[in-house]
């Protein structure tokens, strides 16, 4: 058999899996030298054995597999503080150092792997590289070569791992500290107005920290040109928080972070103003409470 | 106006309705719902991977959850100019299944033949209404290769083992096993549509 002939029945099997590591490096090279049918045998069949997966009949996974996931991410959700929030205060300094040397050997990690990667993909050539088109099977290779260091996948990952329990136990912890030394956050009903009586939203604030969130619902969608923008008003003064976005389904959520001075009465408004915000609330008022 | 008069419930039913495209813009802004209705849609799928390819319940639970859970950190990242979604989240399932394979096979005696007829029994799953037309037609056609093409095809794919470990497994000689796979191959390309675009068979 010609060394091409044998190139392209590796070609083939290679989607597979089952190639021994040297058969595999003489294809991944052929390929990077520009064969071009040797790179289509290897799409083509990339595809077969993407297909292959859905033959697998799906298995439910029990129900304590779902609850646990969703615990993690509902209290990875609220530990992680929104963007725009400011990074809290508290003297947490030196246990959040100690943190990020672990994050750093996890990065370092990381960064052999992808050096690792980086060999493969230039190896592989630029014009695979560059072709959006060959993005998938590129991927598929790349996946498969980063599953050959699993050794080096595995150790990251316990990093990693070992990174997130201590993240989370420091959130937890930053969430009890919060709640003894603030006063208890102060929630705000805000109710549609006129037209727009179906909407409505919820802000939390707290006091101390001058925390605020809002949840709205039922938002209708913005005309062109228009935005809603948000307002606090402490005395008689308001102040512009930020503009609101819904979801196609008009449903939003901002945190407004941190700002200053929200004690005392405070009302908590939306209005419909022109793109890119007012200085002043000058639109029709969407929603709003006190 | 009909979108003012949608209710709580209404809301969240159509979260449930929402593309993967949707739901993958809603978890890049860490919402927890969207990651939720992507686990009620594809876990089944991605359990069934791990089941079929792990042979082990407890383990292929532990790889449902890192997959979503990575999917939620956006450690596993996708881009949609690759294809569609479902797609790539099954092939990262069989390269974290690959990767516990191969730790086992270090510690472990590998797992044998007879395994492979330990199929998981179909159990009824949640959404992902649009793969079950397709998952049946490539079942039919998998179904339809012969046995020794189409157990050659499984050990490698699904069990991670090299053509050397598959012959000494089977018996047959290393060209053997080759080229069984290769025809069994060549066939699901003519068969499942869409795959052999760029490329027909050359045998």
């Amino acid at each position: 058999m010609s060394e091409h002939a044998e190139l392209v029945e590796i070609a083939e099997l290679y989607a597979l899996g089952g190639v021994d590591p040297e058969s595999r490096a003489r294809l991944e090279q052929h390929v990077a030298d520009g064969c071009a049918e040797c790179e289509a045998v290897l799409r083509a069949n990339l595809d077969v054995a993407a297909q292959l997966l859905l033959a697998v009949a799906p298995v439910r996974p029990s129900e304590a597999t779902r609850a646990r996931l969703l615990a993690r991410v509902h209290a990875d959700e609220l530990a992680v503080p929104a963007p725009g929030s400011a990074a809290p205060a508290r003297a947490m300094g030196s246990r959040r150092a100690a943190l990020s040397r672990g994050a750093r050997v996890a990065v370092a990690a990381g960064v052999v792997l992808v050096v690792g990667l980086g060999t493969l993909a230039s190896l592989l050539g630029a014009r695979l590289v560059r072709e959006r088109a060959a993005g998938e099977s590129l991927e598929e290779i790349l996946a498969y070569e980063e599953s050959i260091s699993w050794a080096l996948v595995r150790e990251m990952e316990s990093e990693r791992d070992r990174r997130m329990a201590a993240e989370r136990r420091l959130a937890g912890l930053d969430r009890i500290v919060s709640a003894l030394e603030a006063p208890l956050a102060r929630s705000l009903a805000l109710a549609g107005q006129g037209e727009y009586a179906r909407a409505s939203a919820k802000a939390y604030i707290e006091p101390e920290s001058g925390r605020l969130i809002l949840y709205a619902h039922n938002l209708p969608p913005v005309p062109d040109g228009r935005t809603y923008q948000i307002w606090v008003i402490v005395g008689n003064e308001p102040r512009s928080v930020g503009m609101l976005r819904a979801d196609s389904e008009g449903e939003a959520k901002y945190d407004a972070g941190r700002l200053a001075n929200l004690h005392g009465p405070v009302t908590v408004a939306v209005t419909l103003e022109s793109q890119g915000g007012s200085e002043r609330p000058t639109g029709p008022m969407v929603l709003a409470g006190s | 106006m009909k979108r003012g008069q949608a209710t709580p419930a209404a809301s969240a039913s159509s979260a449930a309705m929402a593309t993967d495209g949707e739901l993958l813009r809603r978890l890049s802004e860490r919402e927890s719902r969207a990651l939720e209705v992507l686990y009620g849609r594809y876990s089944s799928y991605v359990m069934g991977i791990s089941l079929r390819m792990l042979a082990d319940r407890e383990e292929a639970e532990e790889v449902v959850q890192d997959v979503f859970w990575q999917l939620w950190k956006a450690e596993l990242r996708y881009d949609p100019a690759r294809g569609r979604f479902s797609t790539w989240l099954f092939s990262v399932t069989r390269f974290r299944c690959l990767d516990r394979l191969r730790s086992r096979a270090r510690s472990l005696p590998r797992a044998g033949l007879h395994e492979l007829d330990s199929r998981a029994a179909p159990e009824d799953q949640e959404a992902g209404v649009f793969l079950v037309e397709q998952q049946k037609e490539v079942r039919a056609v998998l179904a339809g290769l012969p046995e020794d093409q189409r157990a050659a095809i499984e050990l490698a794919f699904f069990r991670g083992l090299t053509h050397d470990e598959i012959a000494s497994l089977t018996g047959d000689a290393l060209g053997t096993v080759k080229s069984r796979i290769r025809r069994g191959l060549a066939r699901l390309r003519e068969a499942l549509p869409g795959s052999a675009r760029t490329w027909r068979a050359e045998s």
